[in-house]
């Protein structure tokens, strides 16, 4: 409790002396520059939400200057034709441009790469159109004059004041993205972009995560844009063309993306920089594309990037070890029924004219080990992927205590309580060990992002919550290294032993194992039977894809053969082995069972 | 109207000339060269440079300029391209753009700012049929650009460097494993992507005139029609060129050119809503 409290103090006194600096500061420099600085402050907002996007979320938006543009002319145009004041403005600049950040938010779903990046340029392209063709609203290539300044209680601002209120909306901003990116959310961000699929096995929503960065990405280039239309006190189309988005999108690269001081550093840059470039005349712009060129290349994480260590997002400071491991697990309902977790009923999957699963059907109960097996391209990981929602079945029933699941998406069915690991562990590869079992609790977050924003003591007693079960899963899969070493400096064993306690952060009915044991070393799979043990006496249904014949006969209470799509077998292990099918499956004999 | 399809065409096809550009990079090495546009610029004012302003005769001008493009695009995937892919950073975006803006501005400083013609004996007499009146250049580029097309599909099945080119393109991995020179091939594949882009320009330079500026919009909508046509898929593109040009051809001249672009562009913006991998493109199946 003193340690927050302090962490307050330090904040509250960066606060003051931030805005003491703002309010003193244009005395000094006198008034070109404090327009300037203003301008900057612009640039810093904007810079702050396409940072959300480019640095946290991994969407590059080429096409930023639209957004900032609907900001721009909704707060000129309800100024100058509706009258309404500065302040009026701003809720309904931020909802249109935040609905403007839904809809390219859309296509993202589907889109990636320069697929995405096309949206973000034609969105751009349209939206500088638009203000040139529509010009009985917009005033055409004239744009909006006499915007009336920033007012205070009826009362226009000076420059010096104007500066003072961009300030505090820099600092604002600042405020805000420093909370969410240090949240869990900020983990849920960082998450969608270092790796998706693992994303979906943690029951995130990836599309609803890009939406939630678009939207905020978009309202904050709005305010950005209301502050730039009462700052000039005129706008035109020039000002919001292509050029702009890449000048937004150099500030935040030239800052550091991904870090929150970045678009401050960038903003400051990308203002001043043509000033100290004025000698240059003509080769202004020539220098300024070698500078982008080369500070990439120097600088790979900004200027920033030197100054602030390049660190994981969100990670966490050292922390005792934490309580006992049944805390980790929530207590669940008990199950609606005593049948079966989960039940398949002739299951097909084909994909084209191949049929990968011909009729699959079994049950798993609580608690039960069981096994799928069979040789290579029998369908073993398809019928994973299948129950996971990575596919939909072509026919057939999937239930999980007897609803179905079948045809559900991926993060749907990590939530319902089938968690996943994968055959070469999916981790966030760029985030701690700790964070990677954090965004295991990631459906926990949820109803949370108003919380991470503005860090309410809720975020924080929930963030401390799930750092202690995030220790005691750890323990519990018996990790025993650095819990805030980046997941990709791990070494293999390590990182299946994360990947099973993420699995386990989402409180499952069952786990579904990917070949756990491939690749770890004799000591390695004998401490996996054991902690495979400990989950199904926990409980927890396990279902194993394994090659390993020694750990599936002596785990598994159940064991599935599947053989070229179709299921030949079901039993007990002593059955499984003397099954002559199953023999003939393995070794090829010429009775074998291949008639489709 | 015919004369607006007509003509729409003819600039589709230097679209689609421009878009297999950023088709040979990102098939071989999954990047673009988002400088394409002042590329194809570059080309064309190449070309002026030699023959308006050095009395070079233009058959060996234009062969000179697209190879000197070539080696521009050598230079360009060393300098802006490699550095970032090689520590799998997505930073050859901005960098790309950033030669870009480099290039607009140094010629415009070498070539002044105003637009230059580009005189032309195939763009002096138009040819009438039925009404439409037709430069004899504007017949030479489709022409041209079934050329480029069809010797591209004979040296990547005919050629050891063509079929490696394909290797390198289908499985970077496996190719590396097979002896291939993955960094020669992705230098190649900038060569023919930035001469792909001059033979546009020298192309284009007589019916547009040739200014600094002429590139920036071409380049993006060349990036609009590749991506539409689906980044991987040759044919497409070619008809997502034609499409895009006569379309934007048609609304501009019925709407005006803002309209033109606002069409254009929010056609593109339809097309991956509805397709998200582009018309042609397959969606690539999920491996988990």
């Amino acid at each position: 409790m003193s340690i927050a409290r302090q962490i307050n103090w330090a904040a509250a006194l960066t606060v003051l002396v931030t805005l003491a600096a703002a309010w003193f500061l244009p005395h000094y420099v006198g008034r070109y520059y404090t327009h300037m600085l203003a301008l900057a402050g612009v640039t810093i907002i904007a810079g702050h939400g396409l940072n959300l996007l480019v640095g946290y979320t991994g969407q590059v938006s080429l096409g930023h200057a639209g957004f900032y543009a609907i900001g721009a002319y909704t707060a000129a145009l309800l100024a100058t034709k509706a009258g309404l004041g500065f302040w009026a403005t701003i809720p309904v600049a931020l909802v249109l441009s935040a609905i403007a950040g839904v809809l390219i938010a859309i296509p993202s779903f589907k889109l990636e790469g320069p697929y995405l990046s096309m949206v973000t340029i034609a969105f751009g392209i349209i939206v500088h159109s638009a203000l040139i063709e529509w010009d009985g609203l917009t005033g055409g290539t004239q744009g909006v004059l006499n915007i009336p300044r920033i007012s205070w209680f009826g009362q226009k601002l000076p420059l010096e004041r104007q500066f003072f209120v961009i300030a505090t909306a820099v600092l604002l901003i600042t405020l805000l993205m420093r909370n969410l990116t240090r949240s869990p959310w900020g983990r849920n961000l960082v998450a969608v972009r270092s790796n998706p699929i693992a994303a979906q096995a943690v029951g995130l929503d990836t599309a609803f995560v890009k939406t939630i960065a678009f939207t905020l990405s978009a309202a904050i280039a709005g305010l950005a844009g209301v502050l730039f239309a009462f700052l000039q006190g005129f706008i035109s189309p020039e000002a919001f063309d292509f050029d702009q988005s890449i000048f937004f999108l150099t500030g935040v690269m030239f800052g550091g993306a991904g870090l929150t001081a970045g678009p401050i550093a960038g903003g400051l840059l990308t203002t001043f920089l043509p000033e100290l470039l004025q000698e240059f005349a003509d080769y202004r712009l020539i220098v300024y594309g070698l500078m982008i060129v080369l500070s990439l290349y120097f600088l790979p994480h900004g200027l920033m990037g030197i100054v602030t260590r390049w660190r994981p997002v969100g990670a966490a400071q050292r922390g005792g070890r934490a309580l006992e491991v049944a805390k980790a697990f929530e207590v669940r309902p008990p199950p609606s029924s005593r049948g079966p977790v989960i039940s398949l009923r002739n299951v097909q999957m084909a994909f084209g004219g191949v049929r990968a699963l011909n009729g699959v059907g079994f049950d798993v109960h609580p608690g039960e080990v069981a096994a799928v097996i069979g040789p290579n391209g029998a369908g073993k990981t398809v019928l994973l992927n299948v129950l996971c929602g990575y596919y939909a079945p072509t026919e057939g029933e999937i239930r999980l205590q007897g609803r179905r699941i079948d045809g559900a998406s991926p993060q749907r069915i990590a939530r319902a309580g089938v968690a996943r690991t994968f055959q070469t562990a999916q981790l966030f590869s760029e985030l701690s060990v700790l964070d990677n079992v954090r965004l295991g609790f990631a459906p926990r977050s949820d109803k949370l992002l108003f919380d991470c924003l503005v860090a309410s003591p809720r975020m924080a007693r929930k963030d401390h919550e799930m750092r202690a079960d995030a220790e005691s899963l750890l323990q519990f899969v018996g990790y025993a290294g650095d819990p805030n070493a980046p997941a990709a400096s791990l070494p293999l064993g390590h990182q299946r032993l994360v990947e099973i306690a993420r699995a386990l952060a989402s409180n499952p009915l069952l786990v579904v194992m990917d070949e756990p044991a491939a690749g770890l070393n004799p000591t390695e799979v004998n401490e996996l039977k054991t902690l495979i043990r400990k989950i199904g006496d926990h409980g927890i249904a396990v279902l194993l894809v394994e090659h390993h014949m020694d750990l599936v006969m002596e785990l598994s209470r159940r064991i599935v053969v599947l053989d070229y799509g179709v299921k030949i077998a079901e039993g007990e292990p002593d059955l499984i082995r003397k099954n002559p099918e199953v023999v003939a499956a393995y070794l090829g004999s010429e009775e074998g069972a291949h008639q489709d | 109207m015919l004369q607006l399809v007509v003509s729409g065409l003819v600039l589709g096809c230097v679209y689609s000339l421009v878009a297999f550009g950023y088709y040979i990079t990102f098939v071989t090495s999954k990047t673009l060269n988002f400088a394409q546009g002042s590329t194809m610029m570059l080309g064309a004012v190449t070309m002026v440079l030699l023959t308006v302003d050095h009395g070079v005769p233009a058959w060996l001008a234009a062969p000179a300029s697209v190879l000197l493009l070539g080696l521009f695009g050598v230079a360009l995937e060393r300098a802006a391209v490699r550095p970032f892919v090689r520590r799998s950073s997505n930073a050859w975006v901005l960098s790309t753009l950033a030669v870009g803006i480099i290039i607009e501005n140094l010629v415009q400083l070498v070539f002044g700012k105003s637009p230059r013609g580009f005189p032309s004996s195939l763009v002096e007499h138009p040819i009438r049929f039925m009404g439409v009146g037709v430069y004899p250049l504007e017949m030479i580029i489709p022409a041209v650009v079934l050329v480029v097309a069809g010797a591209a599909r004979l040296a990547y099945t005919h050629t050891m460097t063509g079929r490696a080119l394909k290797a390198t393109a289908y499985d970077r991995e496996a190719s590396l494993a097979v002896g291939i020179d993955v960094n020669r091939m992705t230098s190649l594949s900038y060569a023919l992507s930035s001469m792909l882009a001059a033979v546009a320009g020298i192309l284009l330079g007589p019916l547009l005139g040739v200014s600094s500026s002429m590139g920036f919009l071409i380049g993006l909508k060349a990036f609009a029609v590749a991506i539409v046509g689906g980044l991987e898929q040759p044919i497409g593109i070619l008809a997502a060129g034609l499409g895009f040009g006569m379309l934007e051809n048609v609304v501009g001249g019925l709407f005006g050119s803002s309209a033109k672009e606002m069409a254009g562009f929010g056609l593109v913006i339809a097309v991956l809503f509805l397709r998200p991998s582009g018309l042609f493109g397959r969606a690539p199946v999920r491996r988990v």
